[in-house]
């Protein structure tokens, strides 16, 4: 691979991002998932993500596909949709080998995500089937390490981003990532010559927030910043989940002298690009809704030739909010239209395709489609004979 | 109107429909059967060139690209054109100095154009190539680094590069001797040598340790002042003084420079790429220094053949344990095999056969020969793997005449199929693990035996597990035990006794038994040995392995006897077994095996137990005879007599060393057996003891 990429799929008003290096052992990073069973069903026309993502990742000494790490931004369903289905969850030992016509499932090596799996579900914290599956698995993962006092091995191992308010975290240093710190280290990796990482959300509940608000599953969300080394350049990736207007107006409050650390080459709008990323004032509810000056400063640090996408439904000139209309103005002051893509549009409606950014020497380089075979249909990768030697 | 065939209409409309293409001009006849049309490409450039429309090496968001159309296509690619000031700077274009033509797949694209995809194959290369031009990543790292491109190229040079990329760091080197061979192509004449390093003189400069060049630029260097500049920019100083100190009569000079880049090379496992360039010499009259316009031209490398290019092409990578490998026996199958293994990049061979290669050895042998006189098998064998840059001995004696202890660590395959050379090779002076090789049945029955590296398992001892799966194996014991060789005419009077197979039967055995022996040489003889037979199958398509089960033979102190004893392991096991069953009763039973006379051997591979009419006492064991003659009468049968009747043995389950008793039984049944070799054994808890 010569060049590191990042990887946006197509699902809906959800999140799913693949990041592939290009280091010796082609490490993955995937942010959040969504693959909805519509998009394993052969019959449907969603994109089938799953089969996309399974060509990406290598496969371990026992044929089994692996990511390196997975970080999860927040735990709504369509963060995390489709875990239980595609990857193992639980101890290695209990891996199933694939029946007939099934396809392995995918074992993470390294889960990062925010303390937030300790808290259970109730009416003010509704969590679907496969959030409360990811819930368990972090919090097998996690007893490992308390058990031990030992980095447990890869597919046990957690890293917590962020300290747990209520102090649930105060004994578990050795996992626990500090917001504001940075990092290198990938599935035990030292990765400090490719790739560094900042974390620079989810922040502590501010004064005068109410606890109602800072509790809300967006406002947990995880948000990096993810550096990637290339022949000298830096590709900045801005990941912020569902990350809304107050915590954008906290970190431009935090960083407007140091802007480097929310300067990006790519954003992914925050929350499909909802309106609420960028405003308090309801679109619907109010005449005049105005943007916050502080976050959009938060969100316009882009840098020549930025790329911003929008994983989200296709955006039409409506009310919808996520994904808003409005919003995408807003994005499309800060870079021009043909670097604002969305991953329902991309390359055409209803005929989608993952949108891939190579991250070159020079910055992100939208990679180019390829065409699609014309005699078969089953294949959507390379087809033909193996070339035989003689 | 142009009628335009059918493949190009169709590629046409294949550009036109490709998603990575913005316009496609009309088909064009160029005559003589060529076709063309451009096609213009959309490149993705990355984010800040895309907003000045190009790239800092002149990459723009739209690219024409011509296809120029031979007759013969589709079976032949089109040529692809990209403009003619696209920029020269970049990996993987074509040597060319009118055109710019990307190498857009790393194999034949010939070959691409018939996949499924067809012209979309071609397209989406073409594509993704300008892509990668534009975002200046066309070398792939994990591909490796393609070495620089020259658009003219004057000749070849042949040399040991593995040599360079072991060499000091220190530069330059200088070299009268550097094994060197180089060609330069005279513009109106056929290839023709011009300077071998009988008459040249090369110097090697190595960029410092320290440097890297990351910089992809094709050659453009024709003058020595170009090669200084060139040298000086990565970082190998002095460059100048240093060439103009070479011999002042010189006219011409071969110059490598080598440089470190930021990954291995394409196809290689080193990161320093070799540039290899010849000077004309021309000295100002006055200072005798080169002159700055003395013309420089470049030469591409080739390989030379050597152990290290063996390897590499064989996938043989693994280091050879041993030092030396004796092939005795340079025949059809012996031949094969040590070919196979030279092949493989293994080195120090010693060949041994004293027959001479006669003109029906050509029927099969790995060589061909049509010298009338009689050449030495060896001889030739040493001749051919020689070619190959491998050392090799030969030795046209009888195996006696060997000193095997002058040749350090070595590993002996015996391809004979000699009797008199396996009973030899079995001795125990002989210092090294034996494999043996052979053939029967008309090349259908393929044996393989490896000794132990303490060769135990023995050569003889090995041989003898397949007499005794004979006994249970029809399909082994009517292919091995069955006389198929003749008498052939090999001339008026003349004679070979040798069997009818073809070549192809013998190469089938030889493949597998080489890369099984390649297992040994690499990684080491098996702990137990190894005894493999391969059936060729009726078709004559292939061969099926299987392993006879074995393992290290018990060796039994003998007493009042030359004769050694060695017991296999499955029958030390059942003895053991029989007497601590029948404890506190003795119990025993007929020893049957292999003697060899020559060897003074005695092997024991198979036993009878004790008959029912036996009788079984804390102190007295009697063997019985009921149907005892015809068990041994079918065992006899089933192997050809090679295993029989040799003794008996009984449990001694209080323990205590042979009784008088036992030594008058032995003494009978010695007298019994014509005084032939006899053994019999007693069995204690402590093991087992000779009587």
């Amino acid at each position: 691979m010569s060049t590191s990429k990042i990887i946006f799929y197509p699902v809906n008003n959800g999140a799913m991002a693949l990041l592939k290096l290009n280091d010796d052992k082609e490490t993955t990073i995937m942010v959040d998932m969504n693959i909805r069973e519509a998009a394993d069903d052969d019959d449907e026309d969603e994109y089938d993500v799953a089969n996309h993502l399974r060509s990406q990742l290598k496969e371990d000494d026992y044929g089994r596909p692996y990511l390196d790490a997975f970080v999860l931004s927040h735990n709504d369903d369509d963060h995390i949709k489709g875990i239980q289905n595609h990857f193992h969850l639980g101890s290695l030992d209990g891996y199933k080998e694939p029946e007939e016509g099934e396809k392995p499932k995918i074992i993470i090596n390294e889960i990062w995500a925010t303390s937030r799996f300790w808290k259970r579900a109730s009416d003010s914290n509704k969590l679907c089937d496969d959030a409360k599956a990811f819930n368990r698995e972090m919090k097998r993962r996690v007893k490992i390490f308390e058990n031990t006092k030992k980095i447990p091995n890869a597919s046990d191992r957690a890293l917590i981003i962020g300290e747990d308010p209520d102090g649930k975290t105060d004994d578990l240093d050795d996992i626990v990532m500090e917001v504001g710190s940075s990092f290198s280290e990938v599935n035990r990796q030292n990765l400090s010559k490719k790739i560094q990482i900042k974390i620079l959300g989810p922040l502590s509940q501010q004064k005068n927030e109410a606890d109602e608000d800072f509790n809300k599953k967006n406002r947990g969300s995880v948000i990096l910043l993810i550096k990637i080394k290339e022949s000298g350049y830096e590709n900045k990736l801005l990941l912020p989940g569902d990350a809304e207007v107050l915590v954008w107006e906290c970190l431009w409050g935090k960083y407007k002298n140091n802007i480097s650390n929310l300067e990006y080459d790519i954003l992914l709008a925050p929350h499909h690009c909802s309106w609420h990323s960028l405003s308090y004032d309801s679109q619907s509810q109010c005449d005049n809704p105005e943007v916050s000056e502080d976050a959009e400063s938060a969100l316009s640090q882009a840098k020549e030739g930025a790329y911003i996408i929008s994983s989200s439904k296709p955006i039409k000139n409506n009310d919808d909010d996520p994904p808003s209309f409005a919003a995408k103005k807003e994005y499309l002051v800060i870079v021009k239209k043909k670097h604002f893509l969305c991953t329902e549009e991309y390359p055409k409606e209803g005929d989608v395709e993952p949108i891939v950014l190579k991250l070159t020497s020079f910055g992100p380089q939208l990679k180019g489609q390829k065409s699609k075979s014309r005699i078969s249909q089953a294949s959507s990768g390379p087809v033909g004979q193996a070339f035989g030697h003689g | 109107m142009v009628d335009v065939p059918y493949w190009i209409f169709l590629a046409n409309r294949y550009a036109n429909e490709h998603p990575a293409i913005l316009s496609v001009s009309e088909i064009k006849h160029l005559g003589d059967e060529h076709y063309t049309f451009t096609a213009e490409f959309r490149v993705n450039l990355p984010g800040k060139f895309d907003i000045i429309g190009q790239t800092e090496r002149g990459v723009r968001k739209k690219e024409p690209v011509k296809f120029i159309f031979p007759p013969s296509f589709p079976y032949k690619a089109p040529f692809i054109y990209l403009r003619d000031d696209f920029c020269r700077n970049f990996a993987h274009i074509n040597p060319s100095k009118e055109k710019v033509t990307p190498c857009i797949f790393y194999g034949n694209l010939n070959e691409l154009l018939q996949q499924p995809k067809w012209f979309d194959h071609i397209l989406d290369q073409m594509a993704d190539w300008l892509e990668k031009a534009a975002g200046n990543n066309l070398i792939d790292y994990k591909q490796g680094w393609e070495p620089m491109r020259s658009d003219e190229l004057k000749g070849e040079i042949f040399y040991d590069k593995g040599l360079i990329d072991k060499e000091s760091e220190a530069p330059p080197v200088f070299y009268n001797n550097f094994p060197v061979f180089a060609y330069v192509f005279p513009v109106h004449s056929k290839l023709k040598e011009f300077d071998s390093n009988k008459h040249s003189t090369i110097l090697i400069f190595k960029m410092p340790i320290d440097k890297i060049s990351d910089n992809y630029i094709p050659n453009y260097i024709s003058k020595f002042s170009d090669l200084c500049e060139f040298a000086e920019q990565n970082h190998i100083n002095h460059f100048r003084d240093r060439v103009n100190r070479v011999i002042k009569k010189l006219k011409k000079l071969f110059v490598i420079l080598v440089i470190r880049r930021p990954s291995r090379l394409i196809n290689s496992s080193s990161c320093l790429e070799a540039l290899n360039f010849g000077i004309r010499i021309k000295r100002n009259s006055k200072t005798s220094k080169i002159k700055s316009n003395s013309e420089v031209y470049f030469l591409s490398h080739r390989d030379v053949c050597n152990l290290e290019l063996l390897n590499r092409f064989s996938g043989n990578l693994k280091k050879q344990r041993f030092d030396w490998i004796f092939q005795i026996g340079c025949g059809s199958l012996g031949s094969k095999i040590c070919v196979h293994l030279a092949r493989n990049g293994n080195n120090n061979f010693v060949a041994v056969d004293k027959s001479k290669f006669s003109p029906h050895n050509n029927a099969r042998h790995s060589l061909i020969n049509r010298d009338i006189r009689n050449i030495n098998k060896a001889f030739l064998l040493k001749h051919e793997i020689d070619k190959m840059g491998i050392n090799v001995r030969r030795c046209s004696k009888d195996v006696q005449f060997l000193d095997f202890s002058k040749f350090p660590q070595s590993i002996i395959i015996d391809s004979t199929a000699n009797l008199a050379v396996r009973n030899y090779l079995s001795r125990k002076s002989i210092p090294y693990p034996i494999v043996h090789t052979s053939l029967y049945n008309h090349g259908k029955l393929a044996i393989l035996l490896a000794e132990s590296s303490e060769r135990n398992p023995r050569l003889d001892d090995l041989i003898v597990f397949i007499f005794s799966e004979c006994l249970r194996n029809k399909c082994l014991r009517e292919s091995l035990l069955t006389e198929q060789a003749v008498r052939m005419s090999t001339g008026q009077g003349c004679g070979s006794f040798t069997t009818v197979v073809p070549d192809s039967r013998i190469s089938l055995a030889a493949a597998g038994m080489s890369a099984k022996i390649q297992t040994y040489i690499s990684s080491g003889v098996p702990e137990n040995g190894e005894v493999l037979y391969g059936v060729v199958g009726d078709d004559d398509m292939g061969i099926r392995w299987n392993k006879i089960k074995n393992g290290k033979v018990l060796v039994v102190e003998p007493k009042d006897s030359e004769y050694e004893i060695r017991v296999f392991p499955k029958i030390a096991e059942i003895m053991d077994s029989e007497a601590k069953k029948h404890s506190p009763n003795e119990t025993g039973g007929v020893l049957v095996g292999h003697i060899s006379l020559i060897n003074k051997c005695i092997t024991i591979s198979d036993l009878i137990l004790a008959p029912e009419d036996s009788i079984e006492t804390p102190n007295y064991f009697e063997l019985g005879t009921s149907n005892l003659l015809n068990k041994i009468k079918e065992i006899e049968k089933k192997s050809n007599t090679l295993l029989t009747y040799l003794g008996t043995w009984h449990s001694h389950p209080h323990g205590g060393d042979a009784s008088n008793l036992d030594k008058e039984t032995k003494k009978k049944i010695k007298e019994l057996r014509n005084y032939m070799p006899t053994v019999c054994l007693i069995w204690t808890q402590n093991g087992l003891l000779s009587v």
